[in-house]
Parts: structure tokens; sequence; C-alpha cells
């Protein structure tokens, strides 16, 4: 008899044209295929992958809170492995990041006794990275979801690279079909920033492309400048390290650098 | 624009099962497929791709510095572009994150009025949450490399995840074939991270696999008995994130005045996430632990 498995995978962005070969021989090879993606396109793509494909996107509803839809999610796929199915759910970009329910999955489906694992996938972060042309282990980096980061006050050196997820949906916790534009959010981001960066420091507000066609949307601005860019629920903003940060002399010597 | 056009793609890993279809596509049509990789099985495979295929790997020089041998290959990938042809520069990984040639080739095509893109790719990073079941969005994320967070300290919020590369690789700046981890290095930073974590709490030493058949090698350790973990010159090291501070309550109102009454949400979800959040990383903690 079979036992039941799980695999969460991740088709990344463009369509079919960032997917890994083993995400994609995960998916065929599945008894069940469930799929979360963001457009038409990679949805008649993956149902051509598999003549059982069945999409997630209605656990989302305009207004309902996004936790209970994750649920939900949790619940679908762990009923199809708990039929001892080898089950694949397959989400945009990378299926960890960003993504409650694939995680999820995974821990309860272990916990139940099932196999289950997740492999990687190109995230958005990936696409920022390339498309902008930048390293992130340079000067090192660090990200928040931009909510996040405004109501628990985080931590952070302008020394470093930083990156805020979400600078649309500023204080948006419900599931909308339209795009968002919390312009008066954006003032309040700025006056956070402007508190460690000059406001004439540039920023980068991004959005990857979903299509090869389509090149990235990539917003060059400064810190003050934020506002008066297009910013929607996909928006990510960059901003470059203020310079590199102070050589501590003492701690070189003792790894026997000089610097 | 000049003719001659340079690509930079990245492979993942496990030799390829984690290429992309638009980066395969660009290797076997490049004209000159320059690469870096880590094994000789992915080497194989690329050059089963493209018979033009050429090995970057010769750049470098035992005892000397890797800026030297990242002159030397983009010298050789901008060569290629020079004569006009279609270039392709592979490596593995992100070819944007901690690949010195990459970027700085792109950098200068371009300069020179060459057409010059980069593909993105899986990261370390990307198999690392996948692997360790950490999604960066919850709480966050920081990222080093392992020798710059300890000569050049920064500010961190130890409340977000903190990620450290090549930690068995401190202090090392000269290529060595073999080179043994340095654990002096590995000391030191755990004398600097108990400045900022109980002792007692739990990091994760993690080396993805590197060949398909092969599980990633994870180890739990407490932070304080770090040096005495396995590691390899190619380990990065995980910090999972200390408990969420609390909600600044004035910057909730004010956000939540923005978005207007008809869409007010007060932040449930997020505050239901924070008390799971508690267990998430006990929870991933136990899955790391697991065997197999």
């Amino acid at each position: 008899m079979k036992k039941g498995s799980l695999t969460i995978v991740g088709t990344g962005f463009l369509v079919a044209g960032q997917v890994t070969p083993e995400a994609l021989a995960s998916m065929r090879a599945a008894d069940q295929l469930f799929f979360l993606v963001a457009e038409p396109a990679t949805r008649l793509w993956l149902e051509s992958q598999h003549p059982s494909a069945e999409p997630l996107d209605y656990v989302f509803w305009e207004g309902r809170h996004r936790q209970e839809a994750y649920e939900e999610i949790v619940e679908r796929l762990l009923a199809a492995v708990r039929q001892r199915n080898d089950v694949c759910a397959a989400f945009y970009g990378h299926p960890g990041v960003f993504v409650y329910s694939s995680h999820e999955a995974v821990r309860r489906a272990r916990g139940e006794g099932f196999t289950a694992r997740m492999l990687p996938g190109v995230s958005a972060e990936d696409c920022l990275f390339a498309d902008l042309e930048v390293d992130p282990a340079a000067y090192g980096c660090q990200s928040f979801e931009a909510t996040d980061f405004l109501v628990r006050g985080r931590v952070f050196d302008p020394h470093s690279a930083l990156i805020l997820w979400q600078i649309g949906a500023l204080g948006v916790t419900t599931f909308h079909l339209h795009d968002l534009w919390n312009a008066e959010g954006l003032n309040i981001l700025v006056e956070v920033l402007c508190r460690v960066y000059p406001s004439t420091h540039s920023a980068i507000v991004y959005e990857a492309t979903h299509y090869p066609v389509c090149n990235p949307l990539i917003q060059r601005t400064t810190i003050a400048g934020i506002p008066e860019c297009q910013v929607n629920t996909h928006s990510t903003l960059w901003v470059p390290p203020v310079a590199k940060a102070r050589l501590d002399t003492g701690m070189a010597a003792q790894l026997g650098l000089s610097i | 624009m000049a003719q001659g056009r340079l690509t930079v793609i990245g492979t993942g890993y496990n030799v390829a099962g984690q290429v992309t279809p638009e980066a395969l596509s660009c290797m076997k049509q490049a004209e000159r497929l320059f690469y870096l990789m880590s094994d000789p099985a992915t080497s194989a495979w690329l050059k089963s791709l493209n018979a033009a295929a050429e090995s970057l790997y010769d750049c470098y020089r035992v005892d000397e510095p890797g800026t030297a041998a990242c002159e030397r290959m983009v010298e050789r990938i901008l060569t290629a572009v020079h004569a006009g042809l279609e270039v392709c520069a592979a490596f593995y990984g992100h070819p944007a994150i901690f690949v010195p040639p990459g970027l700085e080739s792109l950098r200068r095509a371009r300069q020179e009025g060459f057409s010059a893109r980069m593909l993105p790719a899986i990261s370390f990073e990307d198999c690392l949450f996948a692997d360790l079941g950490v999604d960066p969005a919850v709480h966050g994320r920081v990222m080093h490399e392992a020798t710059d967070f300890l000569i050049r300290p920064r500010i961190f919020d130890p409340t977000a995840g903190l990620i450290l590369l090549q930690v068995g690789a401190i202090g090392l700046v000269n290529f060595r074939k073999e080179d043994a981890p340095n654990r002096e290095g590995v000391r030191l930073l755990a004398r600097t991270l108990v400045k900022h974590y109980p002792e007692s709490h739990r990091v994760a030493l993690y080396r993805m696999s590197q060949l398909p058949i092969f599980e990633p090698s994870i180890a739990w350790v407490a932070v304080a008995e770090l040096a005495e973990a396995p590691l390899s010159v190619c380990s990065t090291l995980y910090v999972p994130p200390l408990p969420r501070r609390p909600i600044d309550p004035e910057m909730l109102a004010r956000l939540q005045k923005t978005v207007g009454s008809s869409l007010i949400a007060p932040l449930e979800c997020e505050l239901n996430e924070g008390t799971e959040g508690g267990n998430r990383n006990v929870k991933a903690e136990r899955l790391g632990e697991s065997p197999g």
C-alpha cells in the first residue's frame, strides 16, 4: 500500500522559464498536483503538466483574513496526503518565502509520519539581485516585511543593504483583489527611514516581472521620493548601504588579517 | 551597440537538478561558455551541453588572494566578448551572490558598450530556507559574510533570523586547494554571538547537498559550543530569531488610520502568527535534529 507523501515546489517567475528540473519532475510524478500561482499563463502551463492539477486560489476572497485562507490550504493538502497520495503543491517564486501554508504543511505531514520535503525555487529576491545587479553578501543585507518593520520598530544598520517587502500593503492584512497604494503609509515609512538615512540617499522601488517578454519595473529614486513612485502590493524597496562599516582593527588583528 | 554579448547565469546546486530553463538555453546557445563549478559532475554536465565550454578554475593560483583570480576571470570573459561572441558565464548557486567576477564582468561589458544581463538562479539561501523550514519573511533575516560580520561590526536585529556565510573560512583570504576550517575564527565568532544571544541558544550549521542523492547536513548546537561543532569551509550558520518585540501601539494606530476604517484589520493574523512563531523555531529545530 502507498504511504502518502508531500513535496512542495516553487515555479519561480516567467511562467515556465524558471522552474527547476527537480521541481518539474516532482509535479509530473505526483498523484495529485495543487498549485497557487499569480497569473493565468502559469496556471495554463501547470494544467498542461498534470491531468488533475487543482488550483488553491479558491480559498481567497475579498476581505478574508489571509491566515484563515492559509490554514485552509494546509488542510486541503494534508487531506490528500492522508488518503495515501503522493501530493505535490506548487507555489510561484520560492515555495518557502512568504508562504505560510507550505512550511506548515511540511511540518504537519511529518508530524503525522508522512514523508515531506520542500524543493527551493527562484524567489522574488533572486530576481531582484539579478535585475538590480547587486550582491547582498558584499556589504551584508537585512530584509523585513514592511508593516512588521514599522510596527515592531526593527533594528537595522544603514551600512548594510536594506530590503523591505510589501511596501504597498502597509498595515493591510486582509486579501484584496485590487492593487493598493497606501501613499500615506509610505509617508510614515519615509519618516522612519529618514531617522537613519539622509533623505537624498538612493533607493529603488522594484517589481519582478512574471512574463518573459516584459522587463522588471525598476524605479530609481531617493528615500524622500519613495511616495511619488508607482507602488503596488508586489513592490519591494531596496536601499543600498550608505558606506562600508568601520573596521574593527583589533578583531582583524586577532584573525591575522591586514586590511 | 557593439557586437558581442554577455549573459551571466547561475546553475543552482544538485548538478543539473536546479538549473532554470532560461539559463539552460543560454548555456546551450552560447558561442563561448565559461564556468566555475565546485564539483566534477557539474563540469562534466556543462561540457556535454556545449562543446565550447571552458572552466575558469585555472584562474586560481595557490596562496594568492581571491581578488587576483577574479580579475583573471573577468579578463578572460571580456576577451571573448570583445571578439564579438555571444558569451555565457555560468557560476554555481546564484550568480549575483558572492560571485565577484559575475557582477564585475557584467559591469565592465556594459561600460564598454556591450549588451549584458544576468539571470536569477537558486541560491544557497533558497536551499537553506527549504531544508531548514525557515520563511525569511516571518521574522525577517539578516545575512553577512562571516569574516565581514566580525571585522566590520554592524547593528543587527537578533529578533530576525541571522545567516552567516563561510563560517568555516573565517579569516582565510588566500586560495588553497584543501583548507581546513578555521576553528579559531569560529571561536571568535561564538564569543561575539553570545553578546547578543543566550549561550544555550540553538544554532544550525548547515551544508547543502551538492549531489541529488545526498541529504543536506544540518547540525544543531548551542551557540556557546559552536567551535566544537562539525564544520567545513563551506558551512553556513543559521541563528534562529529571538522572541519578537512587542508591537508599538502608537505606530500601529498611525498605520491603521492610513488604511481607512473599511480596511482596518488589527494585525490580528500577525498577532496569531506571533504566538505560533514561538513554536515555529522549536518545531523547525526538532525537524532539523531528527535523523533523515
